[in-house]
């Protein structure tokens, strides 16, 4: 196989998604991403003297709904990493108080 | 059969994630393994952790009070502290507290060896041009205490540094009588050969407690074939050594430690074998690095990281044969990566730290007086590319800092700001080495999916979980056996010669 296009519901994933999704595959293959009305589109082709791996599809559909995963737990914690990042690092500089 | 009441299925909302990455397992898909930002982990079915972040996971699922435990979720905010996660990443973190720990003096390239696969850029036995000179030695002493860590382990390396020996024994001596009022943990080491080692250097040498680390490639006719010398006996020279050492300063002064060419991997029993006749209890299985004359004999004698995993599972399935026979006997980079799961402590070891060890965790004086944050910066600036340069011993340790080396170090050296590192499951218990991605791929941050040094380490901890998983509960307590090592984890850390 030389090259596969996948194409991802808009409305169901968000180009960032798409795009950390196939950064993943890019040591495999040759990729490019693009918009489509209502959908992302992921061109995958083979890098010279080499084939696209078989399951390049079910990798990219499975690190696909990983990073949908990866989005909703991004949501829900952001900032907090780095306010627990900053309380933990301050408590161990010299004259530093007491945490939380 | 009793059901259980229609409210025990009612999805929570009541609780709060924690900031967590997570990684499919290898070896079985539909399980992923969870770890919160201090490195404490679980491995749970993908389709409950999948619940678990749509808030979707019953009140009273098992796994509920598991996450919690882990630090990946709170229940009841207004019961829950957060300071056992604080507590945990500092201790996790702990090495950046006291600056660089670990001062590597090169004392000289010379050398009487020719290994077509040496990582440092030798010269020969009479080269004494490339020997450290008084001057800049005594600069780098100095700069030496300006660090502020509390600990300090000086290690000499060169080239051979029993060539210069006149050298190691001044800094020795300087060092010590320096640190007379200045109070810090001193702990020496000698990364040599070994060969030709004199009852009056061990003298010296005992009477600065110093450790030895040695380099044995495997039985004799691998390491002959690995380290010519004129003679063709570095065997019987290291060998000899060793048994001196050991015999002088005690049997755990004296560590060896392994390169690995293409002829190497195809024997990994021969060489723990060998290890094992001469007594030793810990072996490092390291690959070759990208650097100095390495680069030049790479397609004779390197091969692909994945060839080198291949070897390492076979390898580490005869240790742990060795082990189950009686014979304790560990790998130091499986222990330090063992420790790192199984364990919240800060270590040593510069390659796998965030932010990166490089000038942060360790820093190299070179023959010439110019410093290095890693020994493999000094050896890109010895194939030509001084790029890494922090500047030279007569400079304060501010400019060092201040250099546009240590700034490239900082741009790309902290592992959880990376691409692909940044969602890593393995990220809290793995490390940022920007230097070895510029000589590797030309590019400080690095492309994660064509990473050498990504593939070695998620390929280890992804083959040590499942050994771990898989193992008899005797394979379970032996691995938590290495976690606990100190003295292997340390090994780790002062792999050179």
């Amino acid at each position: 196989m030389d090259s596969s296009e996948f194409v991802v519901d808009s409305a169901v994933y968000t180009f960032e998604e798409v795009i950390r999704a196939a950064h993943r595959l890019s040591g495999a293959c040759h990729i490019e991403v693009g918009r489509r009305p209502n959908a992302h589109a992921v061109l995958v082709s083979a890098l010279p003297g080499m084939a696209v791996p078989v399951d390049a599809r079910a990798r990219f559909f499975t690190d696909l709904a990983d990073e949908k995963l990866r989005s909703l737990i991004r949501a829900e914690t952001k900032g907090l990493h780095e306010q627990l990042v900053h309380a933990a690092i301050s408590q161990a500089m010299p004259g530093a108080g007491s945490g939380p | 059969m009793k059901f259980r009441p229609r409210d025990a299925f009612r999805a929570s909302a009541g609780y709060q994630l924690l900031p967590m990455r997570f990684r499919r397992l290898p070896w079985d898909g539909d399980r992923v393994f969870v770890s919160s930002m201090a490195g404490d982990w679980l491995t749970m079915p993908a389709a409950a952790f999948q619940a678990f972040v749509s808030h979707e996971l019953p009140d009273d699922s098992p796994y509920l009070a598991d996450l919690q435990a882990r630090h990946l979720a709170v229940v009841d905010v207004s019961k829950s502290s957060l300071a056992p996660l604080l507590s945990q990443y500092r201790s996790r973190k702990s090495y950046l507290m006291g600056g660089p720990a670990l001062h590597i003096f090169v004392v000289s390239l010379r050398c009487h060896h020719t290994c077509s696969y040496c990582q440092v850029s030798r010269q020969g036995v009479n080269a004494q041009a490339f020997d450290l000179a008084d001057s800049p030695a005594e600069l780098a002493v100095e700069r030496l205490f300006d660090w502020p860590s509390p600990e300090l382990t000086i290690e000499f390396q060169g080239g051979e540094p029993l060539l210069n020996f006149e050298q190691v024994m001044r800094i020795t001596r300087l060092i010590v009588a320096r640190n007379q009022h200045e109070g810090r943990a001193l702990r020496f080491v000698l990364a040599s050969t070994l060969h030709d080692l004199t009852e009056e250097q061990l003298d010296f040498l005992a009477e600065h407690r110093f450790k030895l680390s040695t380099s044995l490639d495997g039985p004799e006719w691998l390491h002959n074939a690995n380290r010519p010398r004129p003679g063709r006996d570095s065997y019987r020279r290291t060998i000899e050594g060793i048994e001196r050492g050991r015999r002088r300063l005690g049997e755990d002064a004296v560590s060896a430690l392994t390169t690995l060419t293409k002829l190497s991997l195809t024997v990994p029993e021969e060489i723990i074998d060998e290890y094992r006749k001469l007594g030793l209890h810990s072996i490092s299985l390291r690959p070759l690095s990208p650097y100095g004359f390495a680069t030049k004999t790479a397609r004779r004698t390197g091969y692909a990281t994945s060839d080198y995993l291949t070897f390492y599972k076979r390898a580490f399935l005869h240790l742990v044969a060795v082990n189950h026979s009686g014979y304790a006997m560990d790998e130091s980079y499986a222990a330090l990566l063992l420790s790192q799961l199984f364990t919240s402590f800060g270590h040593g070891y510069v390659d796998l730290r965030s932010p990166s060890g490089a000038g942060l965790g360790a820093v190299i004086y070179d023959y010439d007086g110019r410093v290095y944050p890693s020994d493999e910066a000094r050896m890109l600036a010895a194939m030509g590319d001084p790029t890494w340069c922090l500047g030279d011993v007569s400079q304060p340790v501010s400019a060092w800092l201040e250099s546009p080396a240590m700034a490239s170090v900082l741009r790309a050296g902290v592992a959880e700001a990376l691409p692909t590192c940044s969602d890593c499951a393995y990220v809290p218990l793995c490390g940022a080495d920007p230097v070895e991605h510029y000589a590797r791929q030309r590019d400080t941050v690095g492309h994660r999916p064509t990473s050498d040094f990504c593939q070695r380490n998620m390929g280890l901890f992804d083959f040590l979980l499942e050994r771990f998983e898989k193992g008899s509960a005797e394979d379970q307590r032996l691995m938590q056996r290495w976690a606990m090592r100190q003295d292997s984890v340390e090994e780790a850390i002062h792999v050179a010669a």
